[in-house]
């Protein structure tokens, strides 16, 4: 259980929801390089994931 | 406690990781379909015969049959640079950049279905993807004159197209397309698939009933060619090279649903009266492969079916049409002729 | 959709958020009223039904009109109330309600041929229901013009929540937080994941969940049937988060923290906690304006049972003016009794150890997901589905 609400806390930590990290984690918010390439990441899988609303007929491209 | 040097140092981190992602797709880029065909037609300057139009030429037009049936020397073979999901828009780019490149073709060939000689391209932004993503990079200032596009597309056009990440977002969008539909047959029948995609796809692009289709023929016997068709038989008609638009090879069904009408005749008869002044041979194939099992859809023709299309047509241009290697003869051009062997 | 559009970034979230903190505090909320209107305006105008969407903007002008009124214990509040539910039949339940007496279109006097829905009606209706019952009841104070406007103006939470409260939302609008890098920070990690929980997981899983219509599911598979509708319940779940994750950072970059919406449901060991931590500024607006005033727990049993029914029937209203949103309602309304009766059984011990507690989460998760077939197929639809599933 323990384990779970400290898998919970880190989602929300990275998710924004929360604004301290779970015990024990290394990372802060003040740390840029983690926090750019976490937003670099999330903006990354967003723009390979944001065409599911386009309809595929042919796709051979 | 987060200071402004933190938080703008993070910005400049994901920018430096979106940065790498576009020289990454850059890099990739080179390898999708549509810079590949350009490489083609690129390198094939002495081709005799340049064959463009959408996915049905690219599955109808067998370069090597062709070859063969219309006596074509290896040193100057056909070059297809059909391009599938594409306009006549795209269709009319792929046409100028192989002349730009030095392609003087004895005969350009033309394939069609439908209205799509007549409809008005209309296209957003957002539809401009996969290969019609063609327009970003190779001579944009088409896609603002044929394209109409609206003040708020326009801008998002100029923005997006310095950005391979937006540019190639099609093909990035297909890799997930193809895991989706991963996902989505199973536990269900097996469905026909072909190298363009579902089998059954191919219907949506069909009317939606005969009555629709006989409608549309009726409305597009007032239409003049469409723009961008226009302008591709022009400058066909300035660089001197003969066209033959060909109505391509369509199915058993296509024919019995919706050419059979009394509609499609009176529009394609029209459609010739509209090639008059460009001096265009228009050969009508659309019967010409009459066994179903030759098509993968009801649209295109299976390997098996453009390699028959394809002698058919060589035969046709070795008895209908002068290509001989030497640059002083001039082809003899029936004046708007269909034929059937 | 709006929150995936370039549109809402660019045009409306950003500039807004930076003029917000830019001005001096009195004109903050005219900055939340403009840059609430323009957005209104925009995607109605873009996205739902073009001129006449957009001029349902005067249903805010009006709002803020008539709520200067409302006065503890006046009349005024109730013909607040009046009006708004009449704003909610017209649009939203009209043709539905009508469709019951004449189930024919045609032969339907009362049908309306091009209905659409203004911008965020589920939403802003409860709003306004909320402002005006709470100062019947002297729960909240007026505040200004400029500052309800901004309440019901907010663009972050106009279009999917969460139901704001007035006197939480006006101290915050009030007194912004002056930390707005740390702000900004969590806000834009919070709508970037939010994002992410829409396209790489809601938007995939329609790879399942759009097969859940009769033709598909009587060739598929039975097997795969528990896995489609499984995909429901997580679709609907980070779908829906999603829009909350996005509307609720969106509200940080201007330093106002809007109420979370989600909080783990599908870990929940009851149905009881599933509804206070899914959707739950609904669920706190039904219990505090439907359940309670009702009588809530302190009436009779039978009596509590039907306030739990009639709760859990609005709140299937509310999702969508159709039968088998009703019945998802009462399902869940059946699934809160039961769970209610259970607890205060005569010699009811909770257990604790970690089987039972698998077992009470099973329960729940399962029960939850079941009852997702009627949400998203009509009742026909989704009693093939059962009947596909349990007897081939």
């Amino acid at each position: 259980m323990k384990t779970i609400r400290w898998m919970q806390h880190l989602l929300e930590y990275l998710g924004g929801s929360q604004d301290e990290p779970p015990p024990g984690f290394p990372v802060s918010l003040s740390n840029a390089v983690f926090w750019g390439l976490w937003w670099g990441v999330l903006t990354v899988v967003i723009l390979v994931f944001s065409g599911q609303s386009s309809k595929f007929i042919y796709i051979d491209f | 406690m987060l200071s402004k040097r933190q938080f703008v140092l993070a910005l400049a981190v994901t920018l430096a990781v979106v940065a790498a992602i576009n020289v990454v797709l850059a890099l990739l880029a080179q390898r999708t379909l549509p810079r590949r065909i350009m490489r083609r037609a690129a390198e094939s300057p002495s081709a005799e015969v340049l064959a463009i139009g959408n996915s049905l030429m690219v599955a109808g037009f067998h370069e090597s049959s062709f070859d063969s049936a219309a006596g074509v020397p290896p040193a100057h073979a056909a070059v297809n640079l059909g391009l599938g999901a594409s306009t006549p828009v795209e269709q009319l780019l792929l046409f100028r950049y192989a002349i730009a490149h030095g392609m003087r073709p004895r005969l350009l060939i033309y394939g069609f279905y439908d209205f799509q000689l007549t409809d008005p391209v209309t296209m957003t932004n957002a539809d401009l993807i996969g290969n019609r993503a063609i327009l970003y990079y190779l001579e944009p200032e088409y896609a603002r004159r044929f394209y109409s596009l609206t003040a708020h597309d326009a801008v998002e056009f100029e923005v997006m197209r310095f950005f391979p990440m937006f540019v190639e977002r099609g093909a990035v969008w297909s890799k997930v397309e193809e895991f989706r539909r991963l996902l989505s047959q199973q536990g269900l029948p097996a469905r026909r698939t072909n190298q363009f995609g579902r089998a059954s796809d191919f219907s949506l692009l069909e009317a939606s009933s005969s009555e629709e289709f006989t409608r549309h023929c009726d409305s597009a016997r007032a239409a003049g060619l469409a723009s961008p068709v226009e302008e591709l038989l022009r400058q066909a008609r300035a660089a001197e090279i003969p066209v033959a638009v060909i109505e391509m090879p369509m199915s058993p069904y296509h024919l019995r649903a919706f050419y059979s009408s009394p509609a499609w005749p009176a529009y394609v008869s029209h459609l010739r009266s509209l090639f008059a002044p460009y001096d265009v041979s228009f050969v009508d194939a659309s019967n010409w492969v009459t066994d179903g099992s030759l098509f993968a859809d009801n649209l295109h023709l299976s390997p098996a079916g453009g390699q028959e299309f394809s002698r058919e047509l060589g035969d046709l241009v070795r008895k209908e049409f002068s290509l001989q290697t030497s640059a002083a003869s001039t082809p003899q051009i029936p004046h708007s002729r269909e034929s059937r062997p | 959709m709006i929150f995936n559009t370039w549109d809402y970034y660019i045009l409306f979230l950003l500039p807004a958020a930076v003029l917000f903190r830019l001005v001096r505090p009195a004109s903050r909320p005219w900055i939340a009223v403009f840059s609430g209107c323009c957005f209104f305006l925009y995607f109605s105008f873009t996205q739902l039904g073009g001129g006449i969407g957009a001029a349902c903007l005067l249903i805010f002008l009006w709002e803020s009109f008539i709520s200067r009124f409302y006065k503890p214990a006046s009349w005024v509040c109730w013909l607040g109330v009046a009006q708004t539910v009449l704003f909610l039949v017209v649009f939203k339940y009209r043709n539905f309600l009508s469709g019951i007496v004449w189930p024919e279109p045609a032969h339907n006097p009362l049908y309306w041929k091009n209905a659409f829905l203004p911008l965020g009606i589920s939403f802003f209706t409860f709003e306004f229901l909320h402002y005006a019952w709470d100062r019947y009841r002297a729960k909240t104070e007026t505040g200004t013009v400029g500052e309800y406007m901004a309440f019901i103006l907010f663009f972050p939470t106009m279009v999917a929540g969460p139901i704001k409260r007035y006197q939480d939302f006006l101290p915050k609008l009030r007194s912004v937080t002056a930390e707005w890098l740390m702000d900004w920070q969590r806000g834009a990690t919070r709508i970037l994941a939010g994002l992410v929980k829409k396209f790489a997981i809601a938007d995939v899983l329609t790879a399942y969940t759009s097969h859940l219509n009769i033709p598909d599911l009587a060739v598929a598979n039975r097997a795969i049937l528990p896995l489609w509708l499984l995909a429901y319940g997580f679709k609907i779940y980070t779908d829906f988060s999603a829009y909350s994750d996005i509307a609720i950072g969106s509200a940080r970059l201007f330093g106002i923290r809007v109420p979370e919406n989600f909080d783990w449901p599908y870990l929940q060991t009851n149905i009881a906690d599933f509804w206070r931590c899914w959707h739950i500024s609904l669920s706190k607006w039904l219990l505090d304006y439907v359940y309670i005033p009702l009588g809530g727990s302190r009436v009779s049993v039978p009596r509590i049972y039907a306030n739990l029914l009639v709760t859990m029937f609005i709140s299937g209203l509310w999702h969508g003016a159709g039968f088998n949103f009703i019945a998802w309602g009462l399902l869940h309304g059946i699934m809160l009794a039961i769970h209610r009766w259970w607890r205060r059984r005569p010699g009811y011990v909770p257990s604790t150890g970690p089987l039972a507690r698998f077992f009470a989460w099973l329960l729940t998760f399962v029960c939850v997901n079941l009852a997702w077939a009627f949400f998203c197929m009509d009742i026909h639809t989704a009693i093939f589905f059962f009947r596909r599933l349990l007897l081939g």
